[in-house]
């Protein structure tokens, strides 16, 4: 069957719109990013070609470098936790038999997803004052001399920004998780019913090997996230006290639009970038490679 | 066949186990309810103490001036979702089913967004949105938002469309029918359930923003959106009273757990769908 013009440009005609949208806002901006990242502009007015002076200026930035330090710990916790914990729910509600249970706690699950993130985040740095929240519960328990400023004492700034996490369930993590489980066929729990198989050998044998593809998923997913996302630090400490619970990205945001340095901000995320490059691909490899 | 016997001490544990993590969930939550429902002064006398006596004035107060950046936040969102879902309808039934010279190739480049971090295109996309003079506009917001939240749906949509069954499509074509009629009769109505999934993690993500229009929206308070405004707050501009911002908190919530709740059967399905092919 030959097929019209017309039809052989309809495909391209559907495209459109994503194309130049994907064009303009994606590849444009990156090659924006790069060669911002090699001038010095300001607020995105003035600008002159300065090689790689940004790119050497970062690398002697002990704030930049103390950045990467908190990242790397809040990053390893934030796959940890978005790992763990809603592995740990969907294990536990997949042997619940009483479906009506099982069915209240899946949505109980899914319902914190509709509450904007800001919100909670705000409630945690009420939850940290020094005046009230926590410090009120030690004060309670008769474990004043406990209290703290929780987020403005160095030491306990970077502990409080990891544990608001804790032991939070990602819904939507939670639910890919959740579908793995169910997505596993009923022939391989015959043979495990057969030997009488434990429900922990259960998960050690028959659960953890075939939802892998979807640990990975999570992996890779809370990976990019932990990496780009800046809003809960800028929210609760703004990265201080001091720099002490600075990260890449807030610090590049904060350089970007409260300095105006445009060129030297834009060098900072072009570092990020590719580590995050780097990373995914690492963890990719770590994980195997399947599809 | 699952397993069918009871565990005894194991049993009492795990369940347990889930009811504090249930709770750990949902504590900052139950926490904003009842500052929401105290004076200032209780708040900070007695944090944890249930009201003595509900305050509502909070809530009164709080719509004052919240009513406006929601109505900005789902001005935004309305009309990013139509040209959202537009997009991706177009782009992931190409993508799904239609054979072009390039379809490899462009679909590589939807794919490699992905890897994008948001943060290095905050300031791209401002010097872009700048030059065409969309600053201080809702389209500063809108037009990202449709760029960015398009890539995950064309993806989704990309996996459900190549899904159905070909013949559909073609007792359509034997009857003479065009792929125009095939796409907007028989493809976009099946896709019902993707697309409110779409719909769904678009939304969600769009009104809970508050980065992106902290760099386009600086003018007056009049355009700002409702996350931003909450942000702002925790940056220490604005109102001071706790049990008045917790209301604010509350009544912020509620445009989203209405538009979507009626919608998360379809929204868990679709998840199902796209976790499948990751």
């Amino acid at each position: 069957m030959k097929k019209s013009i017309h039809a052989k440009l309809l495909p391209y005609l559907f495209l459109t719109p994503t194309l130049i949208l994907m064009a303009v806002f994606s590849y444009y901006a990156i090659g924006n990013a790069v060669y911002t990242s090699f001038t010095d502009s300001a607020f995105g007015v003035s600008s002159r070609m300065v090689g790689f002076t940004n790119y050497i200026a970062a690398f002697k930035d002990e704030m930049f470098l103390t950045s990467f330090k908190n990242q790397a710990i809040i990053t390893v916790t934030a796959v940890f936790n978005s790992v763990f914990f809603p592995l740990l729910a969907s294990e536990i509600l997949f042997f619940i038999k009483h479906k009506k249970v099982a069915s209240f706690f899946k949505t109980a699950f899914v319902i914190p997803m509709l509450i904007p993130q800001i919100v909670t985040i705000l409630i945690w740095k009420y939850l940290y004052n020094p005046n009230f929240g926590f410090n009120s519960i030690l004060r309670a328990l008769g474990m004043g001399g406990l209290t703290h400023n929780w987020l403005n004492e160095k030491s306990t700034a970077l502990i409080c920004i990891i544990l608001i996490g804790f032991p939070f369930i990602s819904s939507m993590y939670f639910l890919i998780m959740h579908t793995g489980l169910n997505a596993i066929g009923d022939e391989l729990y015959e043979a495990a019913i057969v030997d009488g198989a434990t429900s922990m050998e259960v998960v050690r044998y028959i659960h953890l090997p075939n939802i892998k593809s979807y640990i990975k998923v999570v992996v890779t997913l809370s990976l990019i996230g932990s990496l780009s996302g800046f809003g809960l630090i800028a929210a609760t400490t703004g990265g201080g006290p001091g720099y002490s619970t600075m990260i890449p990205a807030l610090q590049m945001y904060k350089i970007a639009f409260g300095d105006g340095k445009f060129g030297y901000a834009s060098a900072l995320g072009v570092v990020l970038f590719i580590v995050i490059i780097l990373l995914t691909l690492a963890s990719r490899k770590l994980l195997g490679e399947e599809e | 066949m699952r397993s069918h016997r009871k565990i005894g001490v194991g049993y009492l544990l795990s369940r347990l186990l889930l009811l504090i993590l249930l709770a750990a969930t949902f504590f900052p939550v139950l926490m904003m309810i009842n500052m929401s429902l105290k004076p200032n002064v209780m708040i900070v006398n007695d944090f944890l103490g249930l009201p003595e006596k509900i305050y509502w004035i909070n809530f009164q107060k709080a719509f004052h001036f919240v009513i406006r950046p929601i109505f900005n936040s789902m001005f935004v969102c309305l009309i990013s979702l139509i040209l959202i879902l537009i997009v991706v309808a177009l782009s992931g039934y190409t993508f799904g089913r239609m054979e072009f010279k390039g379809r490899k190739f462009l679909y590589t480049l939807v794919l490699a967004v992905m890897m994008i971090p948001y943060t290095l295109l905050i300031i791209p996309s401002y010097n872009i949105v700048n030059g065409m003079h969309l600053l201080n506009t809702f389209w500063a917001l809108i037009i990202p938002y449709v760029s960015g939240q398009q890539i995950f749906g064309i993806i989704l949509a990309e996996a459900f469309y190549r899904s159905l069954p070909n013949d559909m499509f073609e007792a359509a074509r034997i009857d003479g029918a065009g792929e125009i009629y095939a796409f907007a009769k028989i493809a976009v109505p099946l896709s019902k359930p993707i697309l409110i999934t779409v719909g769904i993690t678009a939304v969600v993500a769009m009104y809970n923003d508050y980065i992106w229009p902290t760099v386009a929206i600086t003018g007056g308070d009049e355009m700002k959106t409702f996350c931003q405004i909450v942000f702002n707050n925790a940056a220490g501009k604005g109102a001071t009273d706790m049990g008045l911002i917790a209301a604010a908190f509350l009544i912020g919530t509620v445009p989203l757990l209405v538009a979507t709740s009626s919608c998360l059967k379809y929204y868990v399905q679709g998840m199902m769908v796209g976790a499948v092919k990751g």
